[in-house]
């Protein structure tokens, strides 16, 4: 707990360097936004938001289409944005990938009659753990600074990723 | 410890959660509870009535292997029933709102008929096209496999069958348990039947009639009833089930023939990993899928209270965790039904009357408060009280507020309440100030009642019921009239505000350092002059930067007291009237309120001034 604790303070002063580092970029409602960020529970609401859609055509793992949204069209490059999605879609193929080591797992987890899942996280969730940690850094190295805010596809159950423009309001 | 609200406690499907939401089943378990009996029974029969006599006459590796079976058997049972079988949470008011446009047809000319949109949407997967058909009631194109349990009210990832018998749906999460169970059963079933027979024939090996052998282990007997019927169907499903794992189908798409060829189309099941041991092992041991509606609450991190404000893993806390303000009014949304875009119902969707605030107004999680407060016009919000709240962990218990804030006004301001508020949050704001002053604060006012009564009884009163009747701020400028008069009533009582000598020591340098500060200005008014020291603290509380421009109460006024749209928030307006005249005071104890701390301008001190005020005027005001 208290290891966690340090952790999260770490980030969190991390995080504030960050932020204070662009500090001439921002204007106040990008502050704003960036206090509440995601740490106050999610995007704001009642903004226009953007949502980039699974694409299926690989079978059932996750992979988010990667065709670049026109809405976005003058607030971001198309560079910055393939790079997230795809580092997003990278993330989620390594988390889905059938390697030996998750085989390993799932036998090792049904001959302990699957009573291992109480004690540790599967390949999974640690892949996860990475994806909101990118998520976090994309939001505020590229996204925040643009009125922009991803967020996490976990918390819309991976159905797509939601890209909410801060300073326009919703159509 | 406050109740901390989970996810799980608004969920929207008919699920129902046990052991704080670490558990989710169906809604009717019944069947479940029948399973359970049955396995625990029968082998409970056979652990008393066969294993000692078989581990003596035959092996006591029998009551091990029975033992080790009925674990696996009874773990992968409430594994399967107790987990999250992959469902897909609804979508968000703002997703469904994008759905609704993006498949919307458009109307074209003013045909009477109206057209619904199509319901379902077709894409390729490996070449083979799949229908997505449209869940009206998760409002999502339903991934590819994925299919809405009626019973439980969810979309579920990789639908396998909805199993009465283990209490839950079967689906992506938790089909390897269930494959595990099923076939463990099947192994535990042979297993136990074939011992039960072995018994009864030892027994009648010794030329003793059958009947003999039944009065000696009647056990063994309904072992073998119940095994014998029941084993048919549980290996007649291991096996069935084993087909679908072997070739990477579900029950759902077997019984549907998603990928039998007809009509000439050739179809093939473009999930499959191609050969028979790819599909076992992916589907049995391969990656394990997370929970996305995040029922549990085991994460450490999500105990981190959110105030923190940390960029922080905080989507994946949020997914288990604790409910935010934000998403419960995100789940309240998703819950008013009022989504449907441009007021139009379609296809089969229960039709919904239009409502003039079509997508609604977000519940404030601290509106309850404002309305026991005072008479705010409903949905009316005023961003200060909000930051107060932010403040104030007694404002978030309401049902603790308003009775209880005369009775422990200490409690409440000095340390007690206050822990919850990180040190970093403190400094960010510099709250702290307000926390020092208001503890020195608040036993002054305690004391004012008694030193005048005369003024203070009638006059927040006063205030308050004529600001009901005129709802014009004007009147605060009376009020600043009557401050006049009553810093002329300090004068006459000089020696009780010496009785006071935090604040009205003579000798206090401090006061005199803002006269020091600001020579010139006192100099150059001579109205302020021919006051007593006590006036000349109150004109310190103007703006040094808008001097006149801004007298106390003009800059209280507009952010304060008028709600949006100019409409006067009564209930602050007492407040403000009592801030006015009380208040200020202490003000000149400390230099760095002392200089322009109620300029319009300063939102943030003013802030802090405004909570302080609230804070101590709702300490010594029980009708607040």
């Amino acid at each position: 707990m208290n290891k966690i604790l340090h952790l999260a303070r770490k980030m969190f002063t991390i995080n504030k360097s960050i932020v204070k580092g662009n500090h001439t970029a921002l204007t106040p409602l990008e502050d704003m936004s960036g206090a509440r960020g995601q740490g106050g529970g999610g995007p704001p609401q009642n903004c226009l938001k953007v949502f980039i859609q699974r694409d299926y055509s690989e079978g059932t793992m996750v992979k988010f289409q990667t065709r670049f949204p026109s809405e976005l069209g003058d607030r971001l490059d198309r560079q910055s944005f393939e790079y997230t999605i795809n580092q997003l879609n990278n993330y989620f193929a390594e988390a889905e990938r059938a390697s030996c080591s998750t085989y390993c797992e799932g036998c090792l987890a049904c001959l302990t009659a699957y009573l291992i899942y109480i004690c540790t996280d599967t390949h999974y969730e640690k892949c996860l753990r990475k994806v909101a940690k990118f998520v976090n850094e994309q939001n505020d190295r590229v996204y925040r600074p643009r009125g922009l805010l991803l967020t996490d596809p976990t918390t819309r159950g991976l159905r797509l990723i939601e890209i909410s423009v801060l300073d326009r309001p919703a159509s | 410890m406050p109740h901390v609200t989970r996810k799980w406690e608004l969920f929207p499907g008919r699920n129902r959660f046990c052991c704080d939401g670490r558990v989710m089943m169906a809604p009717q378990t019944g069947v479940f509870y029948v399973t359970v009996c049955l396995i625990a029974g029968t082998s409970g029969l056979f652990f008393a009535f066969d294993c000692p006599f078989l581990a003596v006459h035959i092996t006591p590796a029998i009551p091990v292997i029975g033992g080790l079976l009925f674990i696996f058997v009874m773990a992968a049972l409430f594994r399967t029933s107790f987990s999250d079988p992959g469902v897909i949470p609804r979508a968000t008011p703002d997703e469904a709102a994008y759905i609704e446009k993006q498949i919307e047809v458009p109307n074209n000319g003013n045909s009477p008929t109206y057209r619904p949109p199509p319901r379902t949407k077709e894409v390729l997967v490996r070449g083979q096209p799949v229908k997505l058909k449209y869940c009206f009631t998760c409002k999502i194109f339903r991934p590819p496999r994925a299919s809405h349990c009626s019973l439980c009210d969810n979309c579920v990832e990789r639908f396998d069958h909805h199993c009465p018998w283990v209490g839950n749906c079967v689906g992506r999460r938790n089909y390897r348990y269930f494959y595990a169970f099923i076939v463990s059963l099947a192994f535990l079933c042979v297993f136990i039947f074939a011992c039960a027979i072995t018994h009864l024939i030892m027994l009648t090996r010794d030329d003793r009639p059958f009947l003999e052998a039944v009065r000696l282990s009647p056990g063994s007997v309904v072992v073998g009833i119940v095994c014998f019927f029941s084993v048919w169907s549980i290996l007649g499903l291991a096996g069935f089930h084993t087909y679908l794992t072997t070739s990477n189908q579900t029950t759902n798409e077997d019984i549907k023939g998603s990928f039998t060829s007809k009509r000439g189309q050739e179809s093939f099941n473009p999930y499959s990993h191609g050969n028979v041991c790819g599909n076992c092992f992916y589907v049995l041991c391969g990656p394990a899928p997370p929970s996305l509606i995040g029922n549990h609450p085991l994460t450490v991190l999500a105990f981190i209270p959110s105030t923190l404000n940390l960029h922080f893993d905080l989507s994946l806390t949020d997914r288990r965790g604790i409910v935010t303000p934000e998403y419960r009014a995100e789940q309240e949304r998703i819950g008013d039904d009022n989504v449907i875009a441009n007021n139009k119902t379609y296809g089969t969707v229960k039709i919904v009357q239009p409502q003039s605030n079509g997508m609604g107004i977000p519940t404030n999680p601290g509106g309850d408060i404002t309305g026991s407060m005072n008479n705010l016009v409903p949905g009316q919000h005023s961003p200060r009280l909000e930051s107060m709240n932010g403040e104030l962990t007694l404002l978030r218990h309401p049902s603790r507020c308003p009775e209880d804030l005369p009775k422990y006004p200490r409690q409440y301001i000095n340390d007690t309440y206050v822990p919850k508020y990180p040190a970093r949050r403190c400094s960010q704001e510099s709250v702290k100030h307000i926390k020092y002053e208001t503890g020195r604060f608040n036993p002054d006012v305690h004391k004012y009642p008694y030193m005048c009564e005369e003024s203070l009884h009638k006059y927040p009163q006063r205030c308050r019921e004529e600001y009901h009747r005129c709802s014009d701020n004007n009147l605060i400028y009376d009020q600043y009239v009557e401050d006049q008069k009553y810093a002329i009533d300090l004068q006459k009582y000089p020696q009780r505000y010496s009785e006071d000598p935090l604040r009205y020591k003579s000798d206090d340098p401090k006061v005199y350092t803002d006269l020091q500060k600001f020579p010139q200005r006192y100099s150059e008014d001579p109205l302020r002059i021919s006051h007593s020291p006590h006036t000349l603290k109150y004109n310190n509380l103007r703006c040094t930067d808008h001097g006149f421009k801004y007298p106390i109460t003009k800059s209280i006024l507009p952010g304060k007291i008028l709600g949006a749209g100019g409409i006067p928030i009564i209930g602050h307006t007492a407040i403000g009237l009592v801030v006015n005249r009380f208040g200020s005071e202490p003000l000149a104890n400390d230099l760095s309120y002392a200089e322009n701390s109620f300029c319009s301008n300063e939102s943030a001190e003013e802030d802090l001034l405004n909570r302080r005020f609230i804070m101590s005027s709702m300490s010594d005001n029980d009708d607040i």
